[in-house]
């Protein structure tokens, strides 16, 4: 008595993927179950443009890469954000351009496609500022992690499976993390920067 | 100074963006070759993305589309084809579909959209067109809709596939309207494509419009946040069988499977409830066609929360 499936698909991911070898237009279902979330993680790392590049390449990789998906895994996040994961770094330097842009002019560049937030640009100053700098200052490593987990909104172990690492390595990254940003943000709130 | 807040506030302002719409801006589709953005921004506009494929209802992914009435039959035993003296015919006619070559395009109608789909493929292959026409019950508004649209590889074919109703907007079972498939002459690629053709009494749709669409069973119902005993009163008026669904919302934020552009985003399940265990104060989520006369309410007791925005003005709750 469930919807017809052409309406709404309640299979996980790995079933989806089996459909897809015969017929590839299952893997749609897949693209829409994952690639907002992360088009948006993206795209506030790099901007927009470079997040549409990544989602394309991620599901295009994918789709190629699929008879090799290990069907017992039922959700295919983590496989996915794996595949993104490695496109953006390849943009590392772009990204850290953009927390100095945002550092230095206060104004945010990854805002600055979106045309309907004129009036967001002009309030992101602040607190948001500082933040950007302390990004910008993290080891590659530790500001996957923290931004996986507070951008991606993924779980310890999601963020374990995408960077291929150990849970225990997941938090003790985000840890690292963490306190590097708290001192900087905290500098800011004893007003000494 | 906590670092959560100020990382979710810039986060807040990056929009979720609704599947369909991604996929056709970014110009993915299953199995279509890796464009560079320059040659994606051409493709804007031109066929729907990437999913017939469900989570998303199917009214959006369509685009055009071509059947007929279905019912005019015509009383001819054999097929009738006009060669082009190369092998190939320039025109098809058969009780279930006619091609003739029409301004540089194919066009293909459909007779009688019940018929075995091997007979649409021996008249596309009579005239040297290697088109697969598969004929899928709809609901009202979509009769006629291409629904797939696919080539070898499940890659989009080149050239435009389109269709539409003959006169436009005609009303499909009556006498002298069609929908028509229209293919690119020099078409020479493998295509297949699904299309919507009208129900048989109790036959469950394949895709479906909502319920509250111009044109179908609950045309100009009000559902948002009413309850169920209010679009009842509504419903009974109108000659409609309903059945329920429970929709229920999980807070797994890395799977929303349903966007509303004002609610936000959603990670949905369902199960089928009885009729009798749906509550008269319970809320209305959604209504689908089911099959002809047979509305589906998506219902649910509380409302739902949605896991993530979609607006750049905040996360849930702010």
């Amino acid at each position: 008595m469930g919807p017809p499936d052409v309406i709404r698909d309640e299979r996980d991911d790995a079933t989806l993927i089996a459909q897809s070898l015969d017929d590839p237009q299952y893997f749609g279902a897949l693209f829409s179950r994952h690639a907002p979330s992360l088009h948006r993680y993206a795209a506030r790392r790099l901007g927009s443009d470079l997040a549409d590049d990544i989602v394309a390449e991620t599901f295009h990789l994918a789709f190629w890469k699929r008879e090799g998906y290990d069907l017992a895994r039922c959700d295919a996040l983590p496989w996915l954000w794996r595949i993104a994961t490695n496109l953006i770094r390849r943009h590392y330097r772009s990204e850290v351009r953009l927390y100095r842009a945002l550092v230095r002019t206060g104004v945010d560049p990854v805002l600055e496609s979106h045309a309907d937030m004129v009036a967001e640009r002009v309030s992101t100053a602040a607190g948001t500022s500082h933040l950007a700098a302390a990004l910008a200052g993290l080891r590659k490593g530790d500001r996957d992690v923290l931004l996986l987990t507070a951008w991606g909104e993924l779980s310890y172990q999601q963020v374990a499976d995408v960077l291929d690492i150990p849970v225990g390595t997941v938090r003790s990254r985000l840890n690292r993390a963490r306190t590097k940003v708290r001192k900087v943000l905290g500098g800011v709130a004893d007003g000494r920067e | 100074m906590d670092e959560s807040e100020p990382l979710q506030k810039m986060r807040s302002q990056i929009p979720l963006r609704d599947p369909d719409e991604l996929a056709m801006a970014i110009g993915w589709q299953p199995g279509e070759p890796h464009k560079t953005r320059r040659s994606r921004r051409a493709w804007r506009g031109f066929l729907p993305s990437s999913s017939t494929v469900p989570v998303v209802p199917a009214r959006r992914l369509i685009i055009g589309a071509v059947v007929t009435a279905g019912l005019v039959t015509v009383a001819v035993v054999g097929p009738s084809l006009v060669p082009d003296g190369v092998g190939s015919a320039t025109s098809y006619a058969g009780s279930a579909i006619d091609i003739r070559q029409e301004g540089g395009q194919w066009v293909a109608r459909i007779k009688d959209p019940l018929a075995d789909h091997e007979r649409y493929t021996e008249a596309f292959s009579a005239v040297g067109l290697k088109v697969e026409l598969q004929p899928r019950p709809v609901s009202p508004t979509l009769v006629g809709d291409l629904v797939l649209t696919q080539g070898e590889d499940g890659t989009t074919p080149a050239g435009t596939f389109a269709g539409g109703r003959e006169p436009v907007n005609c009303k499909i079972g009556e006498e002298g309207c069609y929908l028509a498939v229209r293919v690119p002459v020099g078409f020479k690629g493998e295509v297949r494509a699904q299309l919507g053709r009208p129900a048989e009494p109790g036959e469950r749709y394949q895709a479906a419009a909502s319920a509250t669409d111009k044109g179908e069973v609950l045309e100009g119902v009000e559902l948002d946040d009413r309850t169920v005993a209010e679009v009842l009163e509504e419903v009974r008026k109108r000659d409609v069988q309903v059945v329920y669904q429970m929709v229920k919302s999980d807070p797994d934020p890395s799977t929303v499977n349903w966007i509303d552009g004002k609610k936000g985003g959603f990670h949905l399940s369902y199960e089928p409830i009885a009729s009798d265990a749906v509550g008269s104060d319970w809320l209305v989520w959604a209504a689908e066609p089911q099959s002809d006369g047979v509305v589906r309410l998506g219902v649910t007791p509380h409302p739902l929360e949605p896991v993530a925005p979609t607006s750049t003005d905040g996360t849930p709750g702010s």
